[in-house]
C-alpha cells in the first residue's frame, strides 16, 4: 500500500477517534446533606423558642421528583448519595402542644454537587392560620375521548378547631393579566396590594361577617362547576349530584342548575358561561370577600388561599409570592387524576411541598 | 455490563434469522469450530467479516432466497423487556462472480419484529449499556418493521491482494400500539472496507476498517386527547418527567472498527486463523430543552462511550479424512462509562472481560452419518459501577456449553440434521439469573428440487432456565428455510 493511503487511512480514523467525549472525573449520586430542623413551639412573640423537631416530615423537591424523608429523635436528617439537582427543602410538624398549629419551614434553591457534604438548618415558623385552604382541585376531567371535562371541582377544608362561616366568600379564577409587559395571572400588577387578572369571581351568598353558611371545623365541602351525576355521560367521571355547593352563572342561558344545591353565584355580567377552569394550567383564588370589586384587582390581605398549577416546571410562576410561593404540577388532560393537599388543610404557602397528585379524585374526603 | 452480552446474543440471533446462512451448522446443534463447513471455513470473509475476502470465498454465481421467523417468551425476563418477541422475514442474497472483475453479492431482507407488551421503553435496544432510559407510563405491543440492504464488492486489484468494500443500510419504523402512540426511524448504516494479502504461500494477512452510524428519532404524540408524559431515565431509578401533547427524543451512535486476521495452513491437515477487533463508539440521548428564556429544539442530555476489543483464535486438525479436531478460543473485553452531559458527571461505569476456550470434533462414521461434538468454558468477570443508583456490583460466571450435531445423508444430495445444546452459567450476564440451564435441541435438512435449485432448512427450540429466580424460564423457537439456485 502507497504510504500516501496509509497516512490517509490513519488520518481519517484519527478524526474519527477523536469525537470521542472526555470522560468525566466526579461522580454522580456521591453528596451528602446534612439537616437540622427546629422549629419555634413558642406561643408568644417575644420569645421564640426553637427546638428540634423529631419525626418531621421533610419534602425533598428537584428535577427529579419529590421524595419524602423524617427527622431523627434529634430533629436531624443525614442524606447521602444524592444526585447533583438544585433541591427545595420543606419541613413541616404538626405543633407538639397544640394540634391545629403546623409548623412549618423551607429551604429552597439549595445547589447541590456530587462529592460535597452540605450542613444547613430548617427554621420552622408557625404558619398563620386562616382556617379554611383549598383542598383538592380536580380539573383533568375524567379519562374518556369526548373532550368531556365539565365534571370539575374544587374542595375547601376547614383545618382550624372552630366554625367558619362561608358567607359573601368569593372564589376567583385567574387566567387575564397577560397583556403584553404585564406580569401575568394573579401577580401584583403595579405592585398595588392586590392580584390582577380576574377571569370569573363566584361568590357565596351573603354578606361576609355574616354567619348564615357555617363551615364545620374538619370538615370539606365540595364545590362542583356543574352539581350532577356525571357518571351518566361518561362513566370514569363521578356523581356531584351530592355536592355541597354548585358554581351556577346566572348570566347564562345554558347553566344546568341543581336546585339540591346551592349556588355560588357569578359576579361578572360580562361571563356568560360556567366556572371551568383550565384543565392543567390556572390560579384558583378564594377570598374572603370584602373586596369584591374585581377589576383592579383583589386585595392580597383579603386573599384566604390562593394556588396555582401547571403542567411543566419551566413553564412560568405568576401568582404573587404572598399568597403562594411556588406552585404545583397538573396532572395530564382526561386522565381522571386530581390535585390534593398531602394533609387535610396543610399549608404552608409553597405549593409543590404541600400538593401532590392523586390517581382518583376524592370529593369530600381525603 | 448487558451490552456485551446483547452483542453476542444479538449476533447469534441476526446470523440464524437475517442472513440464514448457517443452516447447515445451526440444524447440526450450533457447531461451530469442529466442522468443515462452507460458510463457516478458515478464511477472512467468514471468519474475520472482512468483506475483501469475498472474492476468494464464493467462486460460483448463486441467488438465494429464504424467509424465517423466530419467537420468545416467558417470565424469565429484565424490567424493560417485552414479555415475548415474534419476528418474521423474508431476504434475498445474489452471489455474483465476475472472473477477474471480482464478485459482488447483493443481499437485502425485510424485516418485522412485534414485541408483546413492552414494558414502557421507547428506545429500540434498552439495554445496550447507556445508563438512560426513554420510556412512558404504559406498557403494550411495539411494532418495527422495514428493510435492510447490504452490498458487497471485492477484487483483486494486484496479485495477492484483495480489496472488498460493503455497504449497509437498515431503516426500520416502529409503532407503539396504545398510549403514548410512540413512533419510531431508524436508520442505520455502515461502511466496511478491507484488504487482504497473501505475502507467503499459504500465509494471509487482512484489515478493515469500519464506520457505522444510526440514529433512532423517536416522537411520542398521543392520537387522542392525553397529554404524553415521558420519563428520561438517569440510571435505574432516577428520573425526570416533562409532559406535553408532543414529546421527541434522538439517539445518535456512531463508532468505527478496526480488525486484522491472520492466516495460516500447512497446506495439508492443519489450519489455523486468528483475528482481533478494536470498536470505540459512542452514544447520545438528544432532547428538547426549554425553560422560560431559552428554547432548543436538541441538547445532548446523556452520553455513552464504549470500547469493545477481542482477539479469537481457531484451529483446525484433520487428523484423517473422517476425523477433524477445532479448538476455538477468544478473549473479549468491554468497556463503557455514561455520564449526565450537561453535569458532566459519570453515572455508570462497568467493564466485562470473558475468556472461551473451545474444543471438538467431527467424525464420519461411514459415508452417509457424520457426527460432531464441541465444549467451550468461558470464565467472564463484568464490574458494574452504577454511581447514581449507588449500586456497584462485581460478578464472576464460569460457563459450559456442550453441543453435539449430526447430519444423516438419506441419499444423494438428500440430508437430515440433528442437534442438542447445553449450557450451564454460573451467572446470567444478561438477564441476571443464578446457576441458569440452557437446553437446545436443533433440526434441519438440506435437499435438491433439481440440478440448480437445492433447499437448507433449520428448525431451534431453546430453553433457560435459572435456579434463582425459581420457576420462571424463557423460551425461544426460531426458524428458517433457504432456496438457493446455483448458476449452471
Amino acid at each position: 500500500m502507497k504510504p500516501i493511503v496509509q497516512l490517509v487511512i490513519v488520518s481519517v480514523c484519527a478524526v474519527l477517534l477523536s469525537c470521542n467525549e472526555p470522560q468525566p472525573v466526579t461522580t454522580e449520586g456521591n453528596a451528602t446533606m446534612q439537616l437540622i430542623v427546629v422549629g419555634d413551639t413558642s406561643l408568644t412573640n417575644s420569645n421564640m423558642s426553637y427546638v428540634p423537631l423529631k419525626n418531621a416530615k421533610v419534602i425533598l423537591s428537584s428535577e427529579y421528583g419529590v421524595m419524602i424523608k423524617y427527622t431523627d429523635s434529634e430533629g436531624k436528617l443525614i442524606l447521602n448519595n444524592i444526585a447533583s439537582s438544585t433541591y427545595s427543602f420543606s419541613a413541616r410538624l404538626i405543633h407538639p402542644t397544640y394540634p391545629y398549629i403546623l409548623l412549618v419551614g423551607t429551604l429552597k434553591g439549595k445547589e447541590i454537587i456530587s462529592g460535597n457534604v452540605y450542613t444547613d438548618t430548617i427554621k420552622a415558623v408557625q404558619v398563620a392560620n386562616t382556617g379554611i385552604a383549598i383542598n383538592e382541585i380536580y380539573s383533568s376531567g375524567p379519562v374518556n375521548n369526548i373532550f368531556f371535562f365539565y365534571d370539575q371541582f374544587i374542595e375547601l377544608y376547614n383545618y382550624s378547631d372552630e366554625v367558619r362561616y362561608l358567607d359573601g366568600m368569593s372564589v376567583m379564577r385567574m387566567s387575564g393579566n397577560t397583556e403584553s409587559g404585564g406580569k401575568g395571572p394573579g401577580a401584583d400588577e403595579g405592585n398595588d396590594g392586590d392580584i390582577d387578572g380576574v377571569t370569573y369571581i363566584f361568590k357565596f351568598p351573603g354578606i361576609p361577617g355574616e354567619k348564615n353558611f357555617p363551615f364545620y371545623p374538619k370538615t370539606y365541602k365540595v364545590l362542583a362547576s356543574t352539581a350532577i351525576n356525571h357518571k351518566n355521560v361518561v362513566s370514569t367521571s363521578f356523581d356531584l349530584s351530592h355536592a355541597d355547593w354548585e358554581f351556577y352563572n346566572q348570566f347564562s342561558i345554558s347553566d344546568f342548575n341543581n336546585p339540591d344545591v346551592p349556588n355560588l353565584i357569578n359576579l361578572r355580567s360580562d361571563k356568560t358561561s360556567d366556572f371551568l377552569i383550565n384543565l392543567i394550567s390556572d390560579v384558583i383564588v378564594l377570598a374572603s370577600g370584602v373586596d369584591s370589586v374585581w377589576a383592579d384587582g383583589i386585595d392580597i390581605s383579603t386573599v384566604i388561599d390562593g394556588v396555582q398549577y401547571k403542567s411543566s416546571t419551566t413553564s412560568s410562576k405568576t401568582l404573587d409570592l404572598r399568597v403562594d410561593k411556588s406552585f404545583m404540577l397538573s396532572p395530564s388532560r382526561y386522565s381522571g387524576e386530581s390535585m390534593q393537599r398531602r394533609e387535610p388543610g396543610g399549608d404552608s404557602n409553597d405549593g409543590i411541598s404541600d400538593w401532590e397528585i392523586i390517581h382518583v379524585a376524592t370529593p369530600g374526603s381525603q | 455490563m448487558n451490552r456485551f452480552s446483547k452483542i453476542i446474543l444479538t449476533t447469534i440471533i441476526l446470523s440464524l434469522n437475517i442472513f440464514s446462512q448457517f443452516s447447515r451448522t445451526e440444524g447440526m446443534g450450533s457447531l461451530s469450530f469442529s466442522l468443515v463447513d462452507k460458510d463457516l471455513s478458515l478464511s477472512p470473509y467468514d471468519f474475520g467479516g472482512n468483506p475483501a475476502g469475498l472474492y476468494l470465498d464464493e467462486k460460483e454465481s448463486i441467488l438465494k432466497m429464504g424467509a424465517f421467523g423466530g419467537n420468545d417468551w416467558g417470565r424469565y425476563r429484565r424490567k424493560y423487556d417485552a414479555e415475548g418477541t415474534m419476528n418474521a422475514g423474508i431476504s434475498f442474497q445474489e452471489i455474483k462472480t465476475l472472473g477477474e472483475n471480482g464478485t459482488f453479492s447483493g443481499f437485502t431482507s425485510y424485516n418485522y419484529e412485534n414485541r408483546r407488551n413492552y414494558y414502557r421503553s421507547l428506545k429500540k435496544d434498552p439495554y445496550n449499556g447507556e445508563s438512560f432510559f426513554f420510556s412512558d407510563t404504559t406498557a403494550a405491543d411495539f411494532r418495527y418493521r422495514g428493510p435492510s440492504v447490504d452490498l458487497t464488492y471485492s477484487w483483486e486489484p494486484v496479485s495477492d491482494l484483495n480489496a472488498g468494500i460493503t455497504v449497509s443500510y437498515q431503516l426500520l419504523d416502529g409503532l407503539k400500539k396504545q398510549f403514548s402512540y410512540a413512533k419510531t426511524i431508524y436508520r442505520n448504516t455502515e461502511i466496511q472496507a478491507g484488504l487482504t494479502y497473501t505475502p507467503f504461500d499459504r500465509v494471509m494477512i487482512g484489515g478493515m476498517v469500519e464506520y457505522f452510524d444510526s440514529q433512532e428519532s423517536i416522537e411520542a404524540s398521543d392520537v387522542n386527547l392525553l397529554d404524553v408524559e415521558l420519563y428520561y431515565f438517569r440510571g435505574d431509578n432516577l428520573f425526570i418527567s416533562k409532559r406535553s401533547s408532543s414529546m421527541t427524543g434522538k439517539i445518535k451512535k456512531k463508532g468505527i472498527a478496526f480488525g486484522s486476521q491472520f492466516f495460516w495452513d500447512n497446506g495439508d491437515d492443519i489450519s489455523i486463523g486468528v483475528q482481533a477487533n478494536y470498536r470505540p463508539s459512542d452514544s447520545k440521548l438528544l432532547k428538547p430543552f426549554s425553560s422560560s428564556i431559552q428554547t432548543f429544539d436538541e441538547v445532548e442530555d446523556s452520553y455513552a462511550a464504549f470500547e469493545y476489543s477481542d482477539i479469537q483464535l481457531k484451529t483446525q486438525y484433520k487428523y484423517n479424512d473422517d476425523i477433524l479436531f477445532g479448538i476455538f478460543g477468544g478473549y473479549y473485553h468491554e468497556y463503557s462509562w455514561s455520564k449526565i452531559s450537561l453535569k458532566d458527571l459519570l453515572i455508570w461505569e462497568w467493564d466485562v472481560k470473558k475468556y472461551l476456550f473451545g474444543a471438538g470434533g467431527s467424525y464420519q462414521l461411514n459415508s452417509s452419518l457424520l457426527v460432531g461434538f464441541e465444549y467451550e468454558i468461558a470464565s467472564s468477570n463484568a464490574d458494574s459501577s452504577k454511581y447514581i443508583d449507588n449500586k456497584i456490583v462485581k460478578n464472576t460466571s464460569i460457563d459450559h456449553t456442550i453441543r453435539a450435531g449430526a447430519e444423516y445423508k438419506v441419499c444423494d444430495e438428500i440430508f437430515l440434521r440433528a442437534g442438542f445444546n447445553y449450557g450451564f452459567m454460573a451467572h446470567d450476564l444478561v438477564y441476571g439469573g443464578d446457576r441458569c440451564t440452557v437446553k437446545k435441541i436443533t433440526c434441519g435438512a438440506g435437499f435438491p428440487l433439481s440440478d440448480v435449485l437445492s433447499v437448507d432448512a433449520q428448525l431451534q427450540y431453546r430453553i433457560t432456565t435459572p435456579e434463582f429466580p425459581a420457576n420462571i424460564v424463557r423460551n425461544y423457537i426460531n426458524g428458517n428455510i433457504s432456496i438457493k439456485l446455483t448458476a449452471l
